[in-house]
């Protein structure tokens, strides 16, 4: 039977690893072994270690560079990944390469992992993109600006991306590998799963997408356990690094509805501050499908999954992105009309009325009912099923 | 054929690398097969430069322990690296073991690897400890401060070894362990222990320390070419992103010298701009042992392996030591009267803290008397008494020691 390594170098958070799950336990039901590479090592203890999959850490940069501004394109991903200098992009490729060789895959299923694609070029393995639109960007040459840097320059992009192309080809040389002419070519493999819904595509203008229906783990974690049985209950999916988690808390409790918090690994001690009769809060993941069903509301940074689960639910959003992928996201459901982006900074009103607004409104809650209603055929057991499916072809493959 | 991995976990810098590399070298020569799991992949790729040995990324914690003050001993220093957490910590853990599990190494080599460490002891893996004295601590309970100039209450030392040795057992539980440590140095315990240094370098006083000779990479490296410039030939090694930077390129230009600068991470471009006639800079690796016997003072910040080098080679310095671990061989050095130390907080005058030192000639004497008492470390010692120890470590003989 095959090997499959699941690459997860930019997986911040849990949510690309969750998603990845169940696709892990499809494959090996079929009888194939698994591995991941992590960047974060934490996340795959609370959700692979249960399972028995063993993860490694992901080459990684350290120090992270935080001299560039927040990118605009995938390409200026790549750039704050060490990209714009070939010494540092050598050393990840290197590690990966090694990985690569050690373990020895079948296939290679790269979530949302730029440097493990250039790393298994000319490689005899299968290769597969496994992701939200985010981490799929069309195939364009330059690729194109994130949507909500629509005013991004053209040209600079252009140009970042012909600096990367050059140090990715340098590095590709020394191994003898088949060089790229754009980024887009690092992107061209054996199967594009895209993992979402074209309404939740970070991305519009693809030619031609199959959309294979977002990835999210819904039934892993604790069974929630609210503090009171009123309503409306708020589930509220909040990062402790979030820059506004403690002006969200307050805003929270200051409404004084059933309010449950998951703030994955905060500290007990920065939790203590928040000591309220409506609030409770879970560190480790809760059962995302169960907690949705029970909430009337669901607040988040406008993750994917999360906001995936919560739409599937018919729940509608109030959203705090805080990255330029949770941006495109939130922008999405605004645009659908499920939920909204809260204000923030000077004169915005505070949260809890701008919550209250929400819950109050009731075209938020029908447009995320409509949702619910569009994909009532979605059946995840069903799009497991084709993905393991078309990964196994690949494996039996010539 | 046997396979050793050598494991750095934690710590900047270059020399976790070159510390290993030239037994590594020895090791593969005689047919084994050796891998790297480093913390820095781009930095080590760079060290090594024409040798391709195979490197892994070792697991990290990338997550953040904000608002810790100072490190006064080891227990502290891992709080700042995911130790305040027993699930986070065998989350690390268990990467090591799925790292061991894939490679399958016969022997481990853990330069500051606490839990590259742990997990050996879980999959009763062989294993030694490299290092410095300040990677490989004594046995002592509670583990001891590290800043012995400083008060530091018993209480507090107590505190941070009951926290870290509590979430380490529950990591340990975690992970299937039978056995409890009783004391957080037990985590040391190894078949091996390659002290890397010589008492007068130890960042502790020990008395029961087996030495094995300072280790790091003199060969590796390009050429170094010095200006054509009349006076002393000075060798400057920093961090291209040290803050001082400027400030001491700028009384450097002022001198009668000839400057020889590697600054490793200097950003892209700027080594031009402070290249002159006298001053000559390279962001790349320069071949040390021709570097040291060149020059008349070496100017570092005071990691151990270049200012072993320099002694090694008779040669006195000028140490600006950045961190606690540089603070402690940059005194040890003072104390040796090879070196002057520059407080990096004060407004050193660095030209004249050079023209000090070479010429006051009891500056290099007592950095050749420490050259001919170790005379026998620097070329093919002490590599191959540790590359023989590891192959004695590495037939399978006796079982490894599990917990």
């Amino acid at each position: 039977m095959g090997r499959v390594l699941f690459a997860c170098e930019l997986a911040y958070g849990y949510g690309r690893i969750a998603g990845a799950l169940p696709v892990a336990i499809g494959l090996r039901e079929r009888g194939h072994q698994i591995m991941f590479a992590v960047r974060d090592l934490t996340a795959a203890e609370w959700f692979l270690a249960p399972h028995g999959l063993r993860a490694v850490q992901a080459p990684i940069r350290v120090p992270a560079d935080d001299s560039l501004s927040e990118p605009r394109a995938y390409s200026e991903i790549l750039a704050r990944l060490g990209y714009l200098d070939v010494t540092g992009l050598d050393g990840l490729v290197v590690g990966w390469r090694t990985l690569l060789h050690e373990f020895a895959p079948d296939l290679l299923v790269a979530n949302h992992s730029p440097t493990a694609l250039v790393a298994s070029r000319g490689l005899t393995v299968r290769r597969v993109v496994l992701g939200d639109g985010f981490s799929s960007p069309p195939r364009t040459m330059p690729l194109p600006g994130f949507p909500s840097h629509a005013d991004a320059l053209l040209s600079s992009l252009a140009e970042t991306e012909t600096r990367i192309v050059e140090n990715i080809n340098a590095v590709l040389a020394s191994v003898d590998a088949p060089s790229i002419e754009a980024v887009a070519d690092l992107l061209g493999v054996d199967e594009d799963f895209l993992c979402t819904f074209p309404e939740l595509d970070h991305y519009s203008g693809r030619s031609a997408p199959r959309y294979w229906g977002p990835l999210f783990v819904a039934s892993e974690g604790a069974i929630p356990v609210w503090s009171s049985g009123g309503h409306p209950r708020i589930f509220a999916y909040v990062g402790p690094n979030h820059p506004q988690f403690d002006t969200i808390l307050r805003g929270l409790i200051e409404l004084s509805w059933p309010v449950l918090v998951h703030a994955p690994g905060v500290a007990s001690s920065i939790m203590r501050r928040y000591r309220s009769s409506c609030l409770s809060v879970a560190a480790e993941p809760v059962h995302m499908a169960r907690v949705t069903d029970e909430s009337d509301v669901v607040v988040c940074h406008a993750g994917h999954g999360t906001v995936a689960v919560a739409l599937l639910g018919g729940r509608p959003l109030v959203l705090f992105p805080r990255s330029a992928e949770q941006t495109m996201t939130a922008d999405n459901i605004v645009r659908y009309g499920a939920g909204k982006s809260v204000l923030q900074g000077p004169g915005a009103p505070s949260v809890r009325r701008q919550v209250q607004a929400i819950v109050d409104d009731p075209r938020y809650a029908k447009r995320s009912q409509e949702f619910r209603a569009h994909y009532g055929a979605f059946r995840r057991e069903e799009q497991i099923q084709a993905i393991t499916a078309r990964c196994a072809e690949l494996l039996a493959g010539p | 054929v046997r396979r050793l991995l050598f494991a750095w976990e934690l710590g900047g810098g270059a020399g976790h690398v070159t510390r290993f590399l030239p037994t590594a070298l020895i090791l593969r020569e005689h047919g084994h097969e050796v891998v790297f799991a480093v913390r820095d992949l781009p930095r080590t790729k760079v060290v090594l430069g024409r040798h391709h040995l195979p490197l892994l990324q070792s697991p990290m914690w990338v997550r953040e322990n904000p608002g810790l003050p100072p490190a006064m001993s080891y227990p502290e220093l891992l709080l700042r690296f995911g130790y305040h957490s027993a699930s986070d910590l065998a989350a690390m853990a268990r990467g090591w073991l799925t790292l061991y599990e894939m490679v399958h190494p016969d022997l481990v080599v853990i330069d500051h690897g606490p839990t590259a460490l742990i997990a050996a002891m879980v999959a009763g893996v062989r294993r030694a400890t490299i290092g410095t004295g300040f990677f490989i601590p004594p046995r002592l309970h509670p583990m001891p401060s590290f800043r012995p100039w400083l008060d530091v209450s018993a209480d507090r030392l107590q505190r941070a070894e009951r926290e870290v040795l509590d979430v380490v057992n529950e990591a340990l539980l975690a992970l299937g362990a039978e056995r409890k440590l009783t004391v957080l140095a037990e985590l040391f315990d190894a078949d091996e222990a390659f002290l890397c240094t010589v008492p007068e370098l130890d960042h502790y006083q020990r008395a029961d320390g087996h030495y094995w000779g300072p280790a790091f990479d003199a060969l590796g490296g390009d050429e170094p070419q010095w200006p054509l410039s009349e006076g002393p030939k000075i060798f400057v090694y920093m961090p291209g992103t040290w803050a001082g930077l400027n400030r001491l390129l700028q009384e450097l230009s002022d001198m009668r010298a000839s400057v020889l600068l590697y600054l490793p991470g200097l950003a892209l471009g700027s080594a031009e701009s402070y290249a002159g006639p006298a001053m000559r800079v390279s962001a790349r690796p320069l071949r040390m042992t021709q570097v040291l016997r060149e020059c008349d003072i070496v100017v570092c910040h005071a990691g151990h392996g270049t200012v072993a080098a320099a002694l090694l080679a008779g040669r006195p310095l000028l140490v600006i030591p950045e961190q606690v671990e540089q603070f402690l061989v940059a005194r040890q050095v003072v104390k040796l009267g090879a070196a002057k130390m520059v407080n990096p907080d004060s407004r050193p005058k660095f030209q004249r803290l050079i023209d000090e030192i070479l010429s006051h000639g009891e500056f290099a004497e007592a950095a050749r008397r420490f050259a001919t008492k170790y005379s026998r470390f620097g070329q093919a010692e002490p590599y191959r008494s540790i590359a023989e120890r590891c192959e004695a470590l590495m037939t399978p003989a006796t079982r490894g020691r599990g917990l």
